[in-house]
């Protein structure tokens, strides 16, 4: 866990450099309705009356965010667009993180956010998604690549500090041992915030945090994290079953909100695979996999986004909110028993307003998978679900075989599709008439920019996905308002300044 | 007469829109979609813009949106069939995004000349 030792440990830091820094440095609160900066030591205050509360935080993570890549990138700019930056990277804070969490701004260039409750790697792959989101903000559809550096800041038992950058190999092995431990210290390091690109690029631990957040001198300071047993065990919970394949160590699992296009709003959350590559970019979707999508890959894949759904369910259940999800699962994986029997096995446990939330999209079907596989694997799946989809190609012309089946919807992912929007546009309207002539509805996925969407929407497609409509999220949310205004909302709000 | 871009990304709408308003006098420029639109925008100092709501690459209200930045004098006629789904939402969102004018497809040359001198003369 980690306790109030490291909490007062990290904010005595954090002190020590507020006091030399200048009264520019803030410390932004980011969930109240305070739009001014807070001063450092009510940052310290806020952490330290939320143990008082709590006794201690049952797990959570210190991030860096650094912003030198992209001070770098404006180069003589710089002054003049830090403002907005900031703006930016707190308006995205202000709605991506949870309320028991903190951030802090050090000096121009570097931000250091407290996630309460989540583990290291959770909290990194969060981290990674507010780049992401500034990126695009930022940039548009298609940011430069790394212009912010993201680290962990860990602890190992002989007392190194260090942020080590996301997507290091020392990082992915280090979240790999996380993953296996229960409880224990956690063995990583945490170093200076802006500090060591070329050491955490080579795969090295970067230099300790007295380098950057004391004057040259200085002893380092070492404290000990530890994690909750229970902490970890939500990403991996499922039991072990033979065949199953072992997963990316950092590969994890985030939501697209889908928007339904004619009543405005977001309906449900489709479960995607993500991870963070090299140097924090974020990656949704199909690509996060890096693997060969053999059949025993898929099914692990399939289990675990199954066991992370079910634990999302769980929690939402005792929050006593609502949602809906879309829950990819390969045709390949009910095809044979030995995949087949434990995936059902997991299944048969859903309690009944579990399986009223949960809806099944059929996925890697082309146009050599039999229609009598297809058509098991919904029968097999439709117990256990509100309602079933399938994801096809966007040539593809078999709509009465699914409309025979009574799925609710057919759809495709654009995420990997090579063709230019101008080439796109027409086959979405082909796609769209060809499955409404029989009464199917249809659902976009992986779409990443906003005229592809509006593409989308005007092609008549029900249920659309990706970057454009909302960056991923943690957790499926509660339905809400979503219109075409909304798409261009962030646009909107960056050129507004 | 008037400066007038016309971007939208079917030939045939560009083509028909362009002869009707040079006929009526005006100059115009035509772009395929959003972002040529917007390069053409910065050297022709367009009067009026006429654009396409749904079009690949950048759509017709990213494009007024960015317009904005580029010429903020210039009077924008925001166009759209709805696509086939007839969805007209996005028509609706480009007037709260900057066009002074919505016209839904199909559109009569005529029609379009008319808007434009309506546009022109601050109607």
């Amino acid at each position: 866990m980690i306790g109030e030792d490291l909490v007062k440990k990290v904010f005595s830091v954090i002190a020590s450099r507020a006091e030399e820094r200048d009264k520019a440095d803030t410390v932004v609160e980011h969930h109240t309705t305070i739009s001014q900066p807070m001063e450092v030591n009510l940052f310290a205050q806020r952490i330290k009356a939320q143990i008082k509360s709590h006794g201690e935080f049952l797990s959570g993570s210190v991030q860096m965010l650094g912003l030198s890549r992209l001070k770098n990138h404006f180069g003589d700019d710089w002054p003049h667009v830090s403002a907005k930056v900031h703006a930016l990277i707190q308006s995205t804070m202000s709605t991506r993180l949870d309320k028991a969490d903190c951030y802090t701004l050090f000096g121009e260039s570097t931000y250091v956010i407290v996630f309460s409750n989540l583990s290291a790697s959770v909290a990194g792959m969060k981290a990674a998604l507010i780049a992401e989101e500034v990126s695009r903000r930022l940039f548009g559809d298609k940011p430069p690549k790394s212009l912010f550096k993201i680290g962990v800041a860990k602890v190992s038992g002989d007392s190194k500090i260090a942020f080590e950058t996301l997507g290091s190999t020392e990082l992915i092995s280090n979240i790999a041992s996380l993953h296996k431990r229960e409880c224990g210290f956690v063995e990583v390091s945490v170093g200076p915030a802006e500090q060591g690109d070329k050491d955490a690029s080579a795969g090295r631990t970067a230099p300790p945090l007295h380098t950057d957040t004391k004057p040259a001198g200085q002893e380092s300071e070492w404290i000990p994290i530890h994690t909750a047993k229970a902490e970890n065990a939500d990403l991996y919970s499922w039991r072990p079953i033979r065949h199953q394949y072992e997963m990316p160590a950092d590969l994890m699992f985030v939501y697209w909100p889908a928007w339904l296009v004619n009543q405005e709003m977001i309906a449900a959350h489709t479960c995607v695979p993500a991870r963070v590559a090299e140097r924090g970019i974020v990656i949704a979707g199909g690509g996060a996999m890096p693997m060969r999508h053999a059949s025993v890959e898929n099914f692990s894949l399939d289990l675990h986004s199954l066991t992370k759904v079910i634990d999302n369910l769980n929690e939402l259940e005792r929050q006593r909110r609502q949602a809906i999800v879309i829950l990819p699962v390969h045709v390949h994986t009910l095809e044979a028993s030995k995949y087949r029997d434990p995936y059902k096995d997991i299944l048969t446990a859903l309690s009944g307003s579990q399986r009223a939330k949960i809806v099944f999209e059929l996925i890697g079907i082309d146009h050599t998978t039999p229609t009598l596989n297809i058509a098991h694997a919904v029968s097999m799946l439709r117990p256990f679900a509100k309602d079933l989809m399938i994801r096809t190609k966007l040539n593809a012309a078999n709509f009465v075989d699914y409309q025979s089946l009574g799925v609710h919807a057919v759809g495709v992912d654009l995420s990997g599709i090579k063709m230019t929007e101008k080439e796109i546009y027409p086959q979405l309207n082909a796609f769209n008439a060809r499955a409404n002539k029989h009464h199917l509805c249809t659902f976009a996925h992986g779409i990443r920019t906003r005229s592809l969407t509006s593409g989308a929407a005007a092609a008549g497609f029900r249920y659309i996905d990706g970057g454009a409509i909302a960056t991923p999220i943690m957790m499926p949310e509660p339905g809400r308002s979503w219109g075409a205004r909304d798409v261009y909302s962030a646009l909107i709000e960056d050129l507004n300044g | 007469m008037a400066c007038v871009l016309i971007i939208d990304d079917e030939p045939e709408i560009l083509s028909l829109f362009a002869e009707a308003l040079s006929e009526a006098g005006h100059t115009v420029h035509a772009a395929g979609n959003g972002v040529e639109g917007l390069t053409l925008a910065k050297t022709v100092r367009p009067h009026v813009v006429i654009v396409d709501v749904f079009m690949p690459e950048m759509d017709g209200i990213e494009t007024i949106l960015n317009l904005r930045k580029v010429t903020t004098n210039a009077k924008v006629i925001a166009i759209s069939g709805g696509g086939m789904s007839h969805n007209f939402k996005f028509l609706e969102t480009s007037s709260e995004m900057g066009a002074d004018v919505m016209l839904r497809k199909p559109i009569l040359p005529d029609a379009l000349v008319i808007s434009v001198q309506a546009c022109l003369e601050g109607k």
